[in-house]
């Protein structure tokens, strides 16, 4: 849980500006879209005078189009989409295909740390594992490597193996973009054991070129997840777009209601992601992407010079820049940044900025500015002991 | 209908292949509003809407008040940074409280009833992490995802995904006995649904809820009460717990929550339990969900209910369509079994899955939706009726009038073809893509 900003009472919020009425902050806490975009809300209100949530015996139209337009968007062979209502769903849902598909197989190996989300599932597979051991348990076999190490990866996967699951970008210790080598590698190997590859790019969405990661690095996943910015920072949607072999083998010629939710797809969060897309198409432009790397490229070189011999590293995602501290003091540094006006994600020694989609790369720039101002001044005085 | 073919195609190839042949073969339309009891396809077809989401629709489609009110909140602040709070939260929570049993103290958001189930599975690990035994009733409902998957009490879900890790204990709904018995080993906790619900729908005997108080009270269990169907005055009471007096550890709300306005379900916690959440390793709810829009849709909701007196109006309308279905359905023993249910949460218990289709599709030509089960494996399913709070008599008469003339006319077939459409509805999802396109 976030307890740095479960305090705050939000009353109102516009682009990636969140307000409590007497304190504004940038809310650099997540990989989201911003808030209160003009023509994702109007899209939304309109849909929801014509009816939010559908009687689901009809057929309807904003969920089918919509899914059709992800086929378009998705890599090549992705083609079914199942819309959800939150992105944790999504990434439970792709799981469940997965063993669906693959059910005399035990095993799930996950590459690298990250945030999956918060059912079960997911919670037993993000930072590394380190819940699996809490709460209700899975009924599968955990195994984990680190990041890319591909060697590591050959050794774990095996005929028991229903599926690798791959974050784009790894969270803990730092963060790290998988690379296009790492991908095909990744995909061998899948492959090698017949098993099933997901990648979840819960956070990479929307920040790459063509809107994934996996089209920028040739990852080519049997079931891609997605979500988070997908809601337009209006309403809750996830979604995950399977290949159609996949998808038919577990759901092909069976009750619709084997896999279901009484309120997923519904048209008011399916107005707000086609407007977000469309908001989307621009952001993941190939020179405005160039332009967030290039700022955030130099913000990250200027923290390592202002940092040098602190032993905090400075690492860098899409639109994103991550510290992490050789001691458990993050939080406080979250906090006083808290009081600089940014919120800013943390967990352990870790802290982490990333830009909404709605943010404007001079936005980027300034909270970027502002960090490192601050680390130039905690360096140079007493709160040193802050780091 | 044609005009449809290329809807049917994309539902096909981006979405669900069995959805499309069910589509498509019953020449299914595309929705473009609803309001009311009401849902109007894109050709201006008029259908009365009896099937309401399986509840989600508890005050009908797009009710003024509710509109009017997630309008604004979305024009305002639709979406909060997850892990922070918004003033919506608490004013749900202060609407909510006084229809609570007593000493219900918190309020957890999630985004759905699976999710509910997700987070109190973990929470009930953390409290008993010795107990594995967990009871639930046959034919129980929870949730599809995987963890939720491990309480469900209908065949047939479970099977694909693999074993549960836990130690499960079906026990027949109302049966005292099989309850008790379930209880001979230590019990982690025992989840119940005040009425069962789904195509199952059966009312316990009087004294059950309280019994499976007394028996969780005996052992430190804990007591869930799943009434995602059946709160909001669906079964016609606010709350089925509240009005039996007997106060569950948790309590899931869904569906009828926002007034069918807004996706989101909550966890409500009773006191005794605030140390256990507290100690948690996380956040007993998802930190994303409970937004401002949903939020103020429950208030709405809420409020919508207590000003339109629905409650008392379920109950009148309830006992009047129990009374008309009962009347109407009367003489075909042959076909309808019994007219179960509380309330609006009612329907006809069908011979088997065949009649309930060919009920639906008779109804269906007559513009009315029904609650379809979507369980060919339930020998004898509940074809629901789930019509809004404030369905009228004349709404109610009129859809009593038309099963009589369908029940006619399926009583009229001969005795092979109702065989055959059960044949048919067992398999319907597994003919050839030719035939559907040729039907």
């Amino acid at each position: 849980m976030n307890t740095l900003i479960q305090d705050i009472s939000i009353t109102s919020a516009a682009g990636a500006v969140v307000s409590d009425g007497e304190h504004s902050w940038q809310d650099l806490s997540a990989f989201g879209f911003g808030y209160q975009c003009p023509d994702v809300v109007n899209d939304v209100v309109a849909q929801m005078q014509r009816g939010g949530l559908s009687s689901r015996v009809l057929m309807s139209r904003p969920m089918l189009q919509l899914v059709e337009q992800l086929a378009q968007l998705t890599p090549e062979d992705l083609t079914m989409t199942y819309l959800c209502n939150s992105p944790d769903e999504a990434f439970e849902g792709a799981i469940k295909l997965a063993r669906g598909h693959n059910p005399q197989r035990r095993e799930i190996v996950v590459v690298g740390q990250a945030d999956f989300g918060c059912m079960t599932y997911s919670r037993a597979m993000s930072w590394g594992g380190c819940n699996a051991a809490d709460g209700w348990g899975v009924a599968v076999d955990l195994a984990f490597v680190p990041f890319a190490e591909i060697a590591a990866l050959e050794q774990t996967v095996t005929a028991r193996t229903l599926a690798v699951v791959v974050n784009p970008l790894e969270q803990l210790p730092e963060l790290l973009l998988l690379g296009r080598e790492q991908a095909q590698q990744i995909r061998q190997v899948a492959d090698r054991h017949g098993a099933l590859l997901i990648a979840c790019e819960l956070q990479t969405f929307g920040r790459c070129e063509g809107l994934f990661h996996s089209l920028v690095s040739g990852l080519s996943p049997d079931i891609l997840v997605y979500g988070e910015a997908l809601g337009g920072g209006v309403l809750p949607i996830g979604a995950y777009t399977a290949r159609r072999c996949v998808n038919e083998s577990v759901y092909g010629g069976r009750n619709l209601a084997l896999h279901g939710s009484t309120t997923a797809g519904n048209p008011a969060s399916c107005a707000a992601a086609s407007a977000a897309l469309k908001q989307m198409a621009a952001r993941t432009e190939h020179e405005v992407i160039r332009r967030f790397a290039e700022v955030t490229s130099i913000a990250a070189e200027r923290l390592r010079r202002v940092l040098a011999g602190s032993g905090i590293r400075v690492s860098t995602g899409p639109a994103a820049l991550q510290l992490t501290l050789p001691g458990p003091s993050a939080a406080a540094l979250a906090e006083r940044l808290r009081q600089h006006g940014l919120l800013v994600w943390q967990r352990g020694n870790a802290l982490r900025l990333s830009a909404p989609l709605l943010m404007t790369v001079s936005q980027w720039s300034d909270s970027l500015t502002v960090v490192v101002d601050f680390m130039k001044h905690t360096q140079a005085n007493t709160d040193k002991e802050l780091v | 209908m044609s005009g449809y073919t290329g809807l049917y195609d994309q539902c096909d190839q981006y979405w669900n292949t069995s959805a499309a042949k069910i589509y498509r073969i019953s020449h299914k339309t595309a929705e473009a509003e609803a309001h009311g009891a009401e849902v109007v396809d894109e050709n201006g077809r008029r259908f009365l809407d009896f099937a309401c989401s399986y509840g989600v629709f508890l005050l009908g489609h797009t009710h003024k008040q509710i509109v009017a009110a997630v309008t604004e909140q979305t024009l305002t602040l639709a979406m909060r940074p997850a892990g922070t709070r918004h003033p919506s939260a608490i004013a749900l929570w202060n609407a909510l409280q006084p229809w609570l049993p007593p000493s219900m103290s918190g309020l957890h958001f999630a985004h759905t009833g699976s999710e509910c189930s997700e987070m109190t599975l973990r929470l009930i690990s953390h409290r008993s992490p010795d107990r594995r035994r967990i009871v639930v009733a046959e034919n129980g409902y929870h949730g599809k995802t995987l963890a939720a998957l491990d309480i469900m009490g209908q065949s047939g879900h479970s099977a694909l995904f693999g074993a549960s890790p836990a130690e499960v204990v079906r026990v027949p709904y109302g049966d005292a006995e099989s309850l008790n018995y379930a209880f001979q080993e230590p019990v982690a906790a025992l989840f119940l649904e005040p009425v069962l619900g789904g195509p199952f729908i059966t009312v316990p005997p009087a004294g059950y809820l309280q019994m499976a108080r007394d028996l969780c009270d005996t052992q430190d269990s804990l007591l869930v009460f799943d009434e995602i169907q059946t709160a909001f005055g669906r079964a016609g009471e606010m709350m089925e717990c509240t009005t039996q007096g007997v106060s569950p550890d948790l309590l899931f709300l869904s569906k009828g929550l926002t007034g069918g306005c807004a996706a989101m379900a909550c966890v409500v916690s009773h006191e005794r339990l605030s140390e256990t959440i507290a100690s948690l390793p996380e956040e007993f709810g998802n930190p994303r969900a409970g937004q401002p829009v949903a939020c103020e849709a429950g208030v709405a909701a809420i409020r919508v209910i207590e000003e339109e007196n629905l409650i008392q109006r379920a109950r009148e309308s309830g006992a009047y369509l129990r009374e008309r279905l009962l009347a109407v359905t009367a003489p075909y023993p042959e076909i309808i079994l019994d007219v179960p249910g509380k309330g609006l949460m009612t329907g006809v218990k069908c011979a088997h899955p065949g009649i309930e289709l060919m009920l639906l599709m008779g109804m269906d030509k007559q513009n009315i939706h029904l609650g379809y089960s979507l369980n060919e494996a339930a020998a004898h399913p509940v074809l629901r009726f789930y019509p809004p709070l404030s369905v009228t008599r004349e709404q109610i008469d009129r859809v009593a009038d038309a099963l009589a003339s369908v029940l006619a006319e399926v009583a009229a077939r001969p005795a092979f073809m109702r065989r055959f459409m059960n044949w048919f509805t067992k398999h319907k999802y597994g003919f050839p893509d030719w035939l559907y396109k040729l039907a």
